[in-house]
This record gives C-alpha cells, sequence and structure tokens, in this order.
C-alpha cells in the first residue's frame, strides 16, 4: 500500500542505506503530500531514525536519492528543520533554554547579525506556544526530560520552517507533555506546515497521524492512516523482519 | 627583583597562551574530548624532530609546520579509523599517542647523539624553560593566540551549536567542516607555540586543567573560559617564575603542579560539585529531616495525649534521638518561631502546628498513595513514607490531593490533618 501523491513536498526515491557495513534501509521509495502530520512507524531497529538521518543528509545514502520541494536539500535547507533524538544532544553543556531556542534563528542571521526585534520576539513566542517561557534564562541540563523536549520543539518553531522532522519527540516524557506537543503539531499542521515524526508506539499513531509511513528496513505502506492501518500491514511491519532480507544484509556485513 | 626585558615578554606570551589554550581546551572539556588534546602533544614531537634534521636549526616557522603535520596526521588517522570501527575510540586515542611520542623520542635521541645536535636544546621541547623563549617565539605566540580569539569570537554563535547539538549543526547551512577543521588545526599550532615555554606533553595539562578548575567556580561556558584563562595565567606566571629563579627546574612542570594546587583547592572548596559542597548538601538534607521529624513526632503526641506542651524526654523517646541532637534542633526551630522551648518543655507555635501538620499529611498521603495505586498491605507502607514525606514538594502535594480527591483518612484510619 503505497499511495505516490502528485506536487509532492517530500520525494525519498530508491533510497537505500547502509553505514557500518549493516543494510538499514532497503529501496525505500514513497512521496507526501504537503500539509500532512506524518508517522514513521515501525519497531525497533526499522530503520525509522536512520529514514530521516538520511533525508536530512546526516547519515550517507547508499544509493537512491531524496528531493524536497522538487529540490536537492541543499538548495532548501533553510525550509527545512530537524529535532534530533534527545539521546544526541549534550546536556551538560551550559547554556540556557533562550539560547538554545535562539539556535532557530541561527539559518537567519549567520554568524554575526544581531537578533532584530522581530527575531526576538518570534523567539519568545516559540517559549510561550510550547509552555517554557517562565525556564527561558534556566541552563538546560537542570530540566526534565518532557521540558528538554519542548525547548527543542521551541527551537524548530522559532526556526519557521515549511517542512519540520522530528525523532521519537515523545520518549522519556510524561503524558500530559505527549498531548500537548501534539496538540501543537497539529495546530501547526493547521497552518500549513508539514511535519514528520518518528514514533514507536502503534496504539497513539492512531490518533495522532493523519498520514504514516510504515517501515520494517523496507517499506511496508506509505498512506492516510486510515487505510494504511490494515491488520495486513501491521503484521507485516511488526512481525519480524523478511527473512531474505536479514540474509542478505548479514552476507553483505561479512563480504566487506 | 629586578625583571629582565625577556622576563616580560615572556610573562606576556604566558597571557596569550593561557587565554588561547583556555578557550580551545574548554571547547574540548565540553565536548568531552579531551584526549584528543593529548594525542595532539604528543604527536608533535616526531614532526619538530623532522623539522630539525632536515633545517638543521631551531627554525620556529619550520617547527610549526613539522609539529602540527604530524599532528592532524595523527588525528586523522584517529579519526578514519574510528570511522571504519577497525577499534575502538580509546584503544585509538591510546595507541596513537604513545606511537607517534615514542617515534619522537627515536628521533630525539637520534639528534642528541648528531655531533651538532648536541647544543640545540632541543630536549627542553618535552617539558619546556621559558628561559630559552626568544622574541620572535613570543611574537608567534602573540599572532596565533589574537587569531585563536578573532575566530572564537565572530565564530561563537556556530561553536555554542557545533559544541552542544552536532546533529542540529549537521542540518543547518553552514561549514560546520570548516569549524571542526579549523579546530584542530588550531589546537596543533597552539601546541606548537608552547613548546618553549610549557614543553609540548605538558600543554596537554594546559588544555584540560583550567577547564576542570572552572567547573567548580563558574555555570556558564564564556565565564567559565574567562576564569579558566585567569586561572591558567597565574599558575603559568608562577611556574614561570619559579622556573626562572631557580635552577634546573623546567617550567612546564612547574606550571602544571601549580595548576595542581589550584585544582585541589577547587575540587575541596569550590562552589559547585566540590566535596565541600557536597557535604554541605547532605548535611543540610540530613538537618531538614531530623527537623521534620522532630516536628512531626511533636504533632503526633500532642495528638495522642491531648496536650499543648510536650517535655524533652517524650520527644527523645517518640524519635530515639539523643538529647543534644534534640536541643540542638529546638533551638534551630525556635530561632524559626515554629516552637517555644525553655525548660525542656516543648510548644508549638501556630507556624510550627502548620509546619508539624504539614509533615504527617505528607506522611498520610503518602502512606494512602501507595496503597491505592500500588496496592501495597498495611504493614508496607509506614517505612516508605517515612523517607517520602521529605521529598514532597508544594506542587507533589497538591497534585496527590488532586488525584486522590481531597482523602480524609489515611490507609491506617488515621485523620489526615
Amino acid at each position: 500500500m503505497i499511495q505516490q501523491v502528485e506536487k509532492a513536498i517530500l520525494e525519498v526515491h530508491d533510497l537505500s542505506v547502509r553505514y557500518n557495513n549493516k543494510t538499514a534501509l532497503w529501496n525505500i521509495d514513497f512521496t507526501l503530500p504537503s500539509g500532512v502530520l506524518a508517522g514513521v512507524i515501525g519497531p525497533n531497529g526499522a530503520g525509522k531514525s536512520t529514514l530521516i538521518k538520511a533525508i536530512m543528509g546526516l547519515v550517507p545514502v547508499h544509493s537512491g536519492y531524496v528531493k524536497l520541494f522538487g529540490e536537492s536539500l541543499s538548495k532548501v535547507k533553510q525550509r527545512v528543520a530537524y529535532v534530533p533524538q534527545k539521546e544526541e544532544v549534550n546536556w551538560d553543556f551550559p547554556i540556557t533554554v533562550q539560547e538554545v531556542v535562539e539556535m532557530g534563528r541561527f539559518p537567519y542571521l549567520g554568524l554575526l547579525k544581531k537578533l532584530t526585534p522581530q527575531d526576538k520576539a518570534i523567539v519568545s513566542s516559540a517559549m510561550e506556544r510550547v509552555g517554557i517561557a517562565p525556564l527561558a534564562k534556566r541552563q538546560v541540563s537542570e530540566l526534565s526530560g518532557g521540558q528538554q523536549q519542548r525547548v527543542f520543539l521551541a527551537r524548530a518553531i522559532a526556526q519557521d520552517a515549511d517542512i519540520y522532522f522530528m525523532d521519537e519527540p515523545f520518549t522519556g516524557i510524561d503524558i500530559a507533555t505527549e498531548h500537548a506537543i501534539v496538540a501543537l503539531l497539529k495546530e501547526m499542521k493547521e497552518q500549513g506546515k508539514t511535519i514528520i515524526v518518528v514514533h514507536h508506539d502503534l496504539y497513539s499513531a492512531y490518533e495522532y497521524f493523519d498520514w504514516v509511513v510504515l517501515l520494517n528496513g523496507y517499506l511496508v505502506a506509505s498512506a492516510p492512516t486510515e487505510q494504511a492501518f490494515t491488520p495486513d500491514l501491521l503484521q507485516k511491519t511488526y512481525g519480524g523482519k523478511l527473512t531474505t532480507l536479514t540474509k542478505i544484509a548479514h552476507i553483505i556485513k561479512q563480504s566487506l | 627583583m629586578e625583571l629582565l626585558p625577556s622576563t616580560w615578554y615572556i610573562l606576556i606570551s604566558a597571557l596569550f597562551l593561557s587565554v588561547s589554550s583556555s578557550v580551545l581546551g574548554s571547547i574540548l572539556f565540553h565536548k568531552k574530548q579531551a584526549l584528543i588534546g593529548d594525542v595532539i602533544t604528543h604527536a608533535v614531537l616526531p614532526g619538530v624532530c623532522i623539522a630539525f634534521l632536515v633545517f638543521r636549526e631551531k627554525n620556529i616557522f619550520w617547527f610549526l609546520v613539522g609539529g602540527s603535520s604530524t599532528a592532524m596526521l595523527a588525528t586523522y588517522i584517529v579519526q578514519y579509523l574510528h570511522r571504519k570501527k577497525v577499534l575502538s575510540e580509546d584503544i585509538l586515542l591510546a595507541s596513537t599517542l604513545s606511537i607517534f611520542f615514542g617515534i619522537g623520542v627515536l628521533f630525539l635521541s637520534y639528534i642528541q647523539q648528531l655531533p651538532w645536535g648536541n647544543q640545540s636544546g632541543i630536549d627542553r621541547f618535552i617539558f619546556g624553560q621559558a628561559s630559552t623563549l626568544s622574541l620572535l617565539d613570543a611574537q608567534v605566540i602573540a599572532i596565533i593566540s589574537v587569531a585563536i580569539l578573532t575566530l572564537f569570537i565572530l565564530g561563537f554563535r556556530a561553536v555554542k551549536i557545533w559544541v552542544f547539538d552536532i546533529q542540529f549543526a549537521g542540518t543547518l547551512n553552514f561549514p560546520f567542516k570548516i569549524v571542526e577543521a579549523l579546530f584542530i588545526v588550531f589546537l596543533c599550532l597552539l601546541v606548537m607555540t608552547g613548546l618553549q615555554s610549557v614543553g609540548i606533553v605538558l600543554m596537554s595539562a594546559m588544555f584540560v586543567l583550567p577547564p576542570s578548575i572552572a567547573h567548580f567556580w563558574k555555570r556558564s561556558f564564556t565565564g567559565g573560559i574567562i576564569v579558566a584563562g585567569l586561572v591558567s595565567f597565574v599558575a603559568s606566571a608562577f611556574g614561570i617564575m619559579l622556573s626562572l629563579l631557580v635552577p634546573h627546574i623546567p617550567t612546564g612542570p612547574a606550571i602544571v603542579v601549580s595548576l595542581f594546587g589550584v585544582l585541589i583547592v577547587s575540587l575541596l572548596l569550590g562552589k559547585y560539585n566540590s566535596l565541600y559542597s557536597k557535604l554541605k548538601a547532605k548535611k543540610r538534607h540530613q538537618d531538614k529531616i531530623d527537623e521534620e521529624h522532630v516536628l512531626k513526632s511533636l504533632y503526633k503526641l500532642m495528638e495522642s495525649i491531648k496536650t499543648e506542651t510536650v517535655d524533652i524526654f517524650a520527644l527523645h523517646k517518640a524519635t530515639r534521638m539523643s538529647f543534644s541532637r534534640i536541643e540542638k534542633i529546638c533551638k534551630k526551630l525556635e530561632k524559626r518561631k515554629l516552637i517555644k522551648f525553655s525548660n525542656n518543655k516543648i510548644q508549638l507555635t501556630p507556624a510550627g502546628k502548620a509546619a508539624s501538620k504539614r509533615i504527617v499529611r505528607l506522611h498520610r498521603l503518602w502512606e494512602l498513595y501507595l496503597s491505592e495505586y500500588l496496592q501495597l498491605p498495611e504493614d508496607h507502607l509506614h517505612e516508605s513514607a517515612e523517607d517520602i514525606e521529605h521529598y514532597i514538594t508544594p506542587e507533589v502535594e497538591a497534585h496527590l490531593l488532586t488525584i486522590m480527591n481531597f482523602p480524609k483518612k489515611d490507609p491506617h484510619q488515621k485523620d489526615i490533618p
């Protein structure tokens, strides 16, 4: 069930990723319409994070290509925002919440331009929207996991991009924060943003997303949630790896 | 004591070296890559020796070129092999630094038995001898330091992103690869400039120790760098003067030992994370627990025997604390106007009543929570509540009250006050 769309905002074309000799993704090929809140869903080790890292150019691509807004990433970086996994960040670094959110303005300011009153307004309204404005002067190392996640979200909002990629924004946070973030993502979608979220929980995925990309090393489905959530496709996604792919991946690893 | 003109420029170049090595060292410190500094400081030696063998003289420019080349080669080898996953990173770092240094020392002993090599003083490069610093050397230190500081200030915004969140950096439209490359290049150059005064090997201490010391005193990136630079300069000046005044004391070790002294003091007495601050926090916490324990016992005694005054013996029996400890706590509580305390008799003030009531409430609330939400049997509740009651903040208290719908009785059918 792979539903291709006209005028795609994101096109992943026959993408394979192999790193450290491990084949993480097999021939992923799908397109996303603009203005969706999409979930990348799959079990552990399905290559969900790898997929969005490959899209963002953070891991080398073995074959295939990615187009955003019909262009290669390097031409449209300004319009794309990425929220990394919480664990991949150096939280011990002494930096305040506000400084992190201000990083979102870096694409507009570069190294030297001062923050204009407009930039400052964008930064503070981003903090307001995720409810961390009272924490602006706090060190990020002192925050709880949920608060740290909100800081990241505020930074992404301050980036004012058109398409957002978020890697597991719901891990290690309480359910109230999760719901608040989902509400915010839906709000951003209403404003015409496209949001792609890596998520591992099948049950909440059905509620949260209007489009899902089901992944299990290969692409199982890419379609509106209603159509993709069939017993057959979910079985393919979560019912263990394809034996042939696993075997080939093992042979590739041995021979490189 | 009169300072020679040379002493002045030696000291000024120590200031430059201290500040710039603190900048780069703080980045290493926050990126948790202190060992990269070690690899570089060890790996410049073969390059310096090769430059000396080729040009047969001490020439600072050729030394810079030679030393930096082998150091960059070493870091490149580490990064390449790490990427290829042939060995784990710690093994790669440790083996590269010792191999390069070993090769360097072999070259060095070869140079020393050459007829023209012995007077070169090249062996001083290992541990440093500030008195051998020439005006030209001082100028090179100044130029490289100014370049580092300028780049750091201009690139400050990018450096922060790069140190804090390298994944995010990778998605921005900015050449962070160049930031990384410049960082390594200037690390190598700075190590080379430090070779006269500190010595190459101990330059790694100039990277690691000042930021570590600053970490005990300042919790901001720039503040930490300023403290580190200052401490580093004072220690360097001390080490340099010592080695200038006392014959046969090499400068590098004198600086390192001074830094070590400051580190010990900071580690024991620093503002953040020091042993003293940890002990103090622990004692403050224990005091709080004991005070709350006394208050709670007072409340319970008054609740059970329906009286307004409790004597210290009853309290001793209830709390099982020593008399002297009880007396100390009671005096503290009296100071805070929570109790009246005279003739070994204790009365709760209105504020004290509220405070003691709160502890009992938290205790019983927690017992109720455990029994309702964790389905623990009645005899498993008390011990945990004795502990947790001291940690419940007003927010958690409000939360507990809400989720249990403002309960009136605890699991033992006692009132929740």
